[in-house]
């Protein structure tokens, strides 16, 4: 039976719900006042709502219990209510990178800086007999991938655009230098993001052909656990793979390039790939166990959708990288 | 996840033996390497943008249409993935691309000073 037979059955009331957002209340609340007591009593309450929820509602097994559940109403009527639960979290999610790329952009595009730039070059013409255009003077200041030449545009401005300029005080830019900069200095530099690049997209494909293992049901039970079980730890290792280059890359850059996250570009960087490397995190801790569970062999067609929903978040992992890369790594 | 082929899916499979999720992820990795290649041609700036800015789209598509199946699964998913892109679009237009004063200038409810109990360092 599916809990959508809400006719027959009628609806259980649980506590879940309420308990769940209570401790994410906690949570939030002891986070943003910097109490680790409150943020712990927060994420164990949140724990145990979730607990309590798994263990009432939803068997995953698709043929026990209640059955794989299904929602009703509008918009998501008929279809299976975890897999509309992971697509409203996702939708979350891209508020959060999005919110983290909008802010980045704001600092990049840095109209500010190009706007008073173009004051100081104005103010160089009228007053101190600096020669061409706004415009020839601004170019000055820039290379062909937009990175600062301090001291061109300090000639070009006849000393005005100094490097108290791009510099607030020592050690503390005014104009901040960006990843990229450094990341695309060379090759080597560019390669663990590039590998992880090429490792995140490998991995979504490993995670597509576990799905399709765990759903075909011409393989023996052993067989098809064996492949999903393959097919799962190569994500696995793609994964840590990732994690890995990104603490190697984070030591390179803050090591050998001082960029670190006390300027505003540095924590722009290491926030938002930070927030990513968390969710490839979570995504490996839950993958573990998703493993464990085909080394029994507890994977077969009517429960393979739980693989799909995690695709999904895996996924969108992926989907972020598509954009944090471009943006932080290259340009 | 569609696994049932249709129309043009079945087509693919039937001429090349492999299904649409393989020659995906062939795809998404030529584009990957086209993306970083793009970085040492010493095209101008506005060249790079457009190529990164291209290949992503190109990248963002895939992924989302096939691996996160969109494209063959109920519109109201789409839908739902899209809906917040609204938000991130006003987020952009109001705060990221407009004027300079689009952070100093936003209400005072925007502010992090409008909570006392927070500090705000914005120059």
């Amino acid at each position: 039976m599916s809990y959508d037979d809400h006719d027959d059955h009628g609806h259980h009331g649980s506590w879940a719900p309420i308990i769940a957002s209570l401790g994410t209340m906690m949570f939030l609340y002891g986070f943003s006042e910097a109490s680790m007591g409150i943020t712990a009593i927060g994420i164990a309450v949140l724990t145990w709502g979730l607990f309590t929820w798994w263990k009432g509602d939803l068997p995953f097994d698709g043929s026990e219990k209640m059955g794989e559940l299904e929602a009703y109403g509008t918009p998501f009527g008929g279809m299976k209510i975890r897999k509309a639960g992971i697509w409203l979290f996702l939708m979350s999610e891209v508020m959060i990178f999005g919110s983290f790329f909008g802010a980045y952009m704001r600092m990049r595009t840095n109209w500010n800086t190009h706007w008073t730039l173009r004051d100081k070059a104005q103010e160089a013409i009228d007053t101190l007999g600096a020669e061409g255009t706004v415009d020839e003077i601004v170019k000055k200041c820039f290379d062909d991938h937009h990175h600062v030449k301090e001291e061109a545009c300090e000639i070009a401005t006849n000393g005005l655009v100094n490097s108290s300029f791009w510099w607030s005080e020592p050690g503390v830019p005014a104009y901040h230098h960006v990843a990229a900069e450094y990341i695309t200095a060379d090759f080597m530099t560019l390669l663990p993001g590039a590998i992880n690049t090429f490792a995140l997209i490998l991995s979504s494909f490993t995670v597509v052909l576990a799905l399709k293992a765990a759903k075909n049901a011409d393989l023996e039970p052993n067989v098809r656990n064996k492949k999903v079980r393959n097919y799962l730890v190569m994500t696995l290792a793609l994964g840590t793979l990732f994690l890995i280059l990104k603490l190697w890359e984070w030591n390179h850059l803050i090591h050998d390039y001082d960029f670190t996250i006390s300027t505003l570009a540095g924590s722009f960087f290491y926030v938002t790939t930070g927030a990513h490397g968390i969710h490839v995190f979570v995504g490996l801790i839950f993958i573990t166990y998703f493993i464990y569970k085909a080394h029994i062999g507890g994977w077969d067609p009517n429960n393979a959708q739980s693989i799909e929903y995690y695709g999904l978040y895996w996924h969108f992992v992926d989907l972020a990288w598509v954009v944090i890369f471009p943006a932080f790594y290259l340009y | 996840m569609g696994e049932h082929q249709t129309g043009w899916q079945k087509w693919l499979h039937d001429k090349t033996g492999q299904d649409v999720y393989f020659w995906n992820f062939v795809i998404l990795m030529i584009f990957t390497a086209i993306e970083v290649g793009a970085v040492y041609l010493s095209l101008t700036y506005g060249a790079t943008v457009f190529a990164l800015v291209s290949v992503g789209i190109v990248k963002f598509f895939g992924i989302a249409a096939f691996f996160m199946h969109l494209w063959d699964d109920e519109r109201e998913l789409t839908y739902t993935f899209a809906f917040p892109f609204i938000f991130v679009i006003i987020l952009f237009i109001g705060i990221a691309f407009t004027s300079p004063e689009s952070v100093m200038g936003l209400p005072a409810w925007c502010s992090p000073e409008f909570i006392g109990s927070y500090s705000s360092t914005a120059p």
